[in-house]
């Protein structure tokens, strides 16, 4: 894989790192949509979506609420993507998606900090601030926006270099036991989406309309 | 419509980069407020004085947040006093949070990836994921124009504007929409990774959906699947080393 592609692949990961919180908070930092891109980027299409609607399925049961604690899927997904692209699918699916959800749990921890970098930030210009300063507001806002670009950029790199150097050394499981980690892996998404689907009700009535969405799945599943 | 108010807009998408603990989104809705303020410069007084109000404590929903920099824009250049301006703020943040929410985090997002995933699995490859990202971001933008737009022309009576704009009545179909997207979308996913070759995918698949419906019953009495499944993964790998 070339040093450009691994270079676009950070950029990506780090934009999906801005996304979630600080930037656009648009579907960048979704696990279907850097998965996507991420195949595209290493050249395996297929592998990219596959784990990205695995991850998928994890991240809807999430959601980013205030001062909720979540996980970052955005660099986690790419990493995930590196570490299976080339690979059958099958048997690298599993482990690559449980790497991802570990990577993005353990992103997750990193926003309580940025945030607690950002009330420093804050503090250091307080009087400024309550006098209405508008150079203060734009300062402190642009250097909190840097703080959080630090942070995805340096996750991104971190957690794209750990799969790297698994795919480097080889460290695959082999086809049977990755097709059981896989196997593993899909029934805890569905869990999760299931579980997103049916607990996150306004009013009554969506866990009805689930399982009926479920059935019509099935029937056009059969059909 | 000025070119501070798309400054404005613009500057609503990095909204929450300096969110914090002590003023949630505070610093961002004043740094969204700056350009709206400006007529207010001649009296540097009145200028400084909204600009610290605008930095203070709020918190909403980031595609709704534009409602309450509007009324609050809106209030300081009309000369409303700052007590009421603060209520203003204070009465909007909770409505705008929930609402936002309920609508966008639990209803749109869902049913929208939900849509994706079928599209994926039907063999839709990365044309869908595109084509969903490109409507999702247009809708993402004209949201969040028409909050600030709503709130800079209804002041006070914003309240009022946004029970005209029928976006609470949303919140339940949309919220429906997405629990249908997400249920349709589980049988056809885990029918393409079992068609290409996945084993026991419906095992699997049918294991999970019933360990999803009792934690949702349960109510968040029970771990994160995200944790069960890695701890299952570890139980797997550990077991097969121990046997080997």
């Amino acid at each position: 894989m070339s040093g450009t592609a691994l270079a676009w692949l950070v950029g990506l990961a780090t934009l999906a790192g801005l996304d979630l919180v600080s930037v656009l908070q648009g579907l960048w930092s979704r696990p279907l949509v850097v998965g996507t891109g991420s195949g595209l980027l290493v050249g395996d299409v297929e592998t990219g979506l596959r784990v990205g609607a695995l991850l998928e399925l994890f991240a809807l049961d999430v959601v980013p609420v205030g001062a909720a604690r979540y996980p970052d899927f955005g660099a986690a997904t790419a990493a995930a993507v590196l570490y299976a692209a080339g690979g059958e699918w099958t048997a690298t699916l599993g482990a690559a998606s449980g790497i991802g959800l570990a990577l993005a749990i353990a992103a997750g921890a990193t926003i309580p900090a940025v945030r607690r970098w950002n009330a420093r930030t804050v503090r250091r210009h307080g009087e400024r601030l309550a006098a209405g300063d508008p150079a203060a507001v734009r300062g402190v806002h642009l250097a909190c926006l840097g703080h959080d670009a630090t942070r995805s950029l340096g996750l991104a790199a971190a957690w794209i270099g750990i799969a790297g150097l698994l795919r480097a050394f080889h460290l695959r499981p082999d086809p049977e036991l990755g097709g059981l980690l896989s196997t593993v892996c899909l029934g805890g998404g569905v869990w999760s989406a299931a579980h997103g689907a049916t607990i996150s009700a306004p009013g009554g009535g969506r866990r009805a309309v689930a399982a009926a969405g479920l059935a019509m799945g099935v029937v056009l599943v059969v059909v | 419509v000025s070119i501070g108010f798309w400054r404005a807009a613009a500057r609503l998408m990095v909204l929450q980069a300096s969110w914090t603990y002590e003023r949630l989104q505070g610093i961002g809705i004043g740094f969204v407020s700056l350009p709206l303020l400006s007529p207010l410069r001649p009296d540097a007084g009145r200028y400084r004085a909204a600009v610290a109000r605008s930095v203070e404590y709020f918190n909403a929903h980031p595609y709704l947040a534009g409602i309450a920099v509007g009324a609050g824009v809106r209030a300081e250049l009309d000369g409303v006093p700052e007590a009421r301006i603060r209520r203003l703020k204070t009465a909007l943040a909770g409505p705008l949070g929930a609402m936002g929410d309920q609508l966008f985090w639990i209803g749109v997002v869902p049913a929208v990836l939900g849509a994706l995933l079928v599209g994926i699995a039907r063999g839709g490859g990365v044309a869908v994921v595109a084509v969903g990202l490109a409507v999702y971001l247009a809708v993402r933008l004209a949201v969040t124009a028409w909050a600030l737009r709503t709130g800079l022309a209804a002041g006070l009576e914003v309240a009022s504007a946004l029970k005209a704009s029928g976006l609470a009545g949303q919140v339940r179909r949309v919220g429906y929409q997405a629990g249908f997207a997400v249920g349709l979308a589980l049988p056809v996913l885990v029918a393409w990774y079992g068609e290409a070759g996945l084993r026991f995918a419906w095992a699997a698949a049918g294991t999970g959906t019933l360990a999803g419906v009792v934690a949702g019953l349960l109510r968040r009495r029970l771990p994160s699947a995200r944790r069960v499944t890695l701890l299952t993964l570890l139980a797997v790998i550990v077991g097969r080393w121990a046997l080997a």
